[in-house]
């Protein structure tokens, strides 16, 4: 321990002072370093050059490091009250991750390889990423990525210290909550960032790397649900474990399949098949490592205490099978591409004919369990007691929902769209109950319990609203001239033209779309098509109208010569609050990762446990 | 000459990063507690000898 935490802070130190460099080498226009050369212009407006150092490879694995070497002192400064040798086994495993990571950079991705003679101008960031997401979302996603490296380390470090108890759960629950919460902000910013600046209106493509970040994601869910097992009752350990090697083997097949370039993806930019290698051999010594230990102390873990089917430990249980179903499923369909290839078995493209379906498989019980599970206590079940709170939750959801479907919306004609209503209103008042009743007998809610509530009526929200953007989104694309419109429902789109422009390193057109709902002018739309001069590529920036209740959309399409133009007008309701659902979701990581108890001195294994909702009827 | 510090820095970085490394291996691994010892070779004579 004289060693790790020292070299924690010196690695951040370090660490820091090289991507400093390189944010540097942006800012100056140092065109002599090939990274810079091909990542950067010196008409490029400098927010976009200080994003650019993380819009490639080699700067997005500089800041990866950094934000490793990051989580590493946060986990050396706080990790004063944990064993000592527990402590520096864990910095220990982290330092392996970080010095597979430093040798990867530095053998396959140098970014500070100077280039000779230099480069007059450099060639551009690339126009997709010339947004102000990028500034944001790579770090929001590689915290969550590189965060289930710390719930690995600790998992690695218990199963060497053959001590895989309680209390170590315990200490893992923050961390993991914590990089849950970030890898949900990052997941959600990059679909906000592709439905305003990639897809033409979409927001979820199913896309290879997307699905990378959800794979961890659905995993690192699983692990905090069973970590909360772990820690109240001593059971699913083994399980726990391998969900937290899971999370994090996700997190680097993640990483792998981004930049091998093995699957073909919007992505792509970043691909490089020949460091692929590098990182598959990584993930083979990190996770077959971990898995080996794994195999190892498995037969120390056995569970003394039972439950009945059900107990909310049988509710957890089902939650985390299904969870897992759901990302094998994610996981199948992204690799079954690449498989078919090697195989010769031909070129294999798999949609959302795929995924749709086979991810709500497992997905509906799933929602369906959440309303139940949450009224069930710990040990003993008795859901029976519960039975009168279940059925008014339900028949109150059925009510609102079909209240919302055809009062607001009209039937939709989907069989979906009443069942994802229901769930996701029964989801919203059955997190309500256990809170209002704790108040109302004044009782005070711990902040795991209000992060508890938060997330789970986010995702309520989440199953609301993208339950009614699913079923009521109307888009239409039409070639239009100037003074003719197209209707959309009860909306009229009226293409007023176009004019030139200019920006600091495109130029382009804009054109003017007015937009009439009911005859009445509502608004007004500005999209553009852009075209960046170094690299000679077209880019569409729609222009959205945000209210409260939808999005008016509207992008410009292809100059279809005689003053006619492609134009494509959405209407989507609830959108917003997909995304805004998912922020909430975070927010509850992040309230219930700040829990007191978690700061509390270290408990051992025969300190009382706090049992939370159940046997004597008190709730954690 | 900042950049050559940038890549110096990543190179020490990687040098701490290896030592850090070694601090999984803190006391006793916990084999013992898990039944296993390390017996040595085991030469004992067989009946084929």
């Amino acid at each position: 321990m004289a060693v790790a935490r020292p070299a924690a802070a010196a690695q951040f130190v370090l660490v820091s002072a090289a991507l400093g460099a390189l944010i540097y080498a942006f800012v100056s226009f140092d065109f002599s370093v090939l990274y810079v050369a091909s990542n950067s212009n010196s008409a490029l407006p400098t927010f976009y050059r200080v994003a650019a150092v993380w819009g490639a490879h080699e700067g997005s694995l500089v800041l990866w490091q950094w934000i490793l070497a990051l989580w590493t002192l946060a986990v050396a400064l706080l990790s004063g009250r944990l064993p000592i040798t527990f402590a520096a086994r864990v910095l220990g495993v982290l330092g392996i991750v970080s010095l597979g990571f430093h040798l990867f950079t530095l053998v396959t991705s140098n970014p500070f390889e100077r280039l000779l003679p230099p480069a007059f101008d450099g060639r551009d960031l690339n126009p997709v990423l010339q947004d102000p997401a990028l500034a944001l979302h790579p770090p929001l996603l590689y915290t969550g990525y590189v965060g289930f490296a710390v719930a690995f380390a600790f998992a690695c470090a218990a199963m060497l210290e053959g001590k895989m108890d309680q209390t170590w759960a315990r200490w893992t629950r923050p961390w993991t909550t914590a990089a849950w919460a970030f890898l949900t902000i990052g997941i959600a910013l990059g679909s906000w960032w592709a439905y305003y600046e990639l897809g033409w209106g979409g927001y979820w493509f199913w896309d290879p790397v997307e699905n990378a970040s959800f794979m961890p994601w659905l995993i690192g869910t699983a692990l905090i649900h069973s970590l909360a097992v772990t820690d109240k009752r001593g059971l699913f350990k083994a399980w726990t474990l391998l969900l937290a090697i899971l999370a994090f083997s996700m997190s680097l097949l993640g990483t792998f399949l981004v930049r091998s370039g093995v699957l073909v993806s919007v992505h792509s930019f970043a691909a490089d098949p020949s460091r692929g290698m590098f990182i598959l051999a990584f993930l083979v010594v990190v996770i077959g490592g971990a898995l080996s230990l794994y195999a190892w102390r498995a037969p120390l873990l056995r569970s003394p205490a039972g439950f009945e089917l059900t107990a909310r430990e049988s509710f957890l249980l089902f939650n985390n099978v299904l969870l897992v179903i759901a990302a094998t499923v994610v996981f199948g369909g992204t690799l079954a591409p690449l498989i078919s290839d090697a195989l010769g078995l031909g070129t294999l493209s798999v949609g959302t004919q795929y995924f749709n379906p086979t991810f709500l498989l497992p997905i509906i019980p799933l929602l369906a369990l959440v309303s139940v599970g949450i009224h069930s206590n710990w040990k003993r079940g008795r859901i029976g007691d519960k039975t009168r709170v279940l059925v008014r939750t339900f028949a109150l959801a059925l009510a609102l929902a079909l209240a919302l479907i055809y009062g607001a919306y009209g039937p939709a004609g989907k069989w979906l769209t009443p069942v994802g209503a229901v769930l996701g209103i029964w989801i919203i008042l059955s997190s309500l109950v256990d809170p209002i009743d704790r108040l109302r007998r004044k009782m005070t809610l711990p902040r795991s319990v209000v992060g508890m509530t938060i997330a789970h009526i986010a995702l309520g929200v989440f199953v609301l609203s993208l339950t009614v953007v699913e079923s009521y989104t109307i888009e239409r694309d039409a070639a239009l001239r100037p003074g003719e419109s197209l209707q959309l429902g009860r909306y009229a789109y009226r293409f007023e033209g176009i004019e030139p422009l200019e920006g600091p390193n495109y130029d382009g057109v804009r054109g003017e779309v007015t937009v009439f709902r009911d005859g009445k002018q509502v608004g007004r739309l500005f999209p553009e098509k852009r075209n960046y001069w170094v690299q000679g590529q077209v880019m569409t920036e729609a222009d959205i109208d945000t209210r409260w209740n939808k999005n008016v959309f509207a992008a410009l399409g292809e100059d279809l010569g005689a003053g006619s133009w492609s134009v494509r007008a959405q209407i989507r309701p609830l959108i917003d609050y997909v995304w805004l659902a998912a922020l909430l979701m975070a927010l509850g990581g992040a309230v219930a990762a700040s829990d007191r108890r978690y700061r509390l001195a270290t408990r051992t294994e025969n300190e009382p446990l706090d049992v939370g909702p159940g046997v004597e009827g008190a709730t954690s | 000459m900042i950049v050559e510090l940038g890549h110096f820095a990543m190179i020490l970085a990687l040098l701490i990063a290896a030592l850090q490394s070694f601090s999984v291996l803190q006391g006793r691994t916990g084999a013992r507690r898990a039944g296993w010892r390390w017996r040595g070779p085991q030469l004992r004579r067989s009946s084929c000898w």
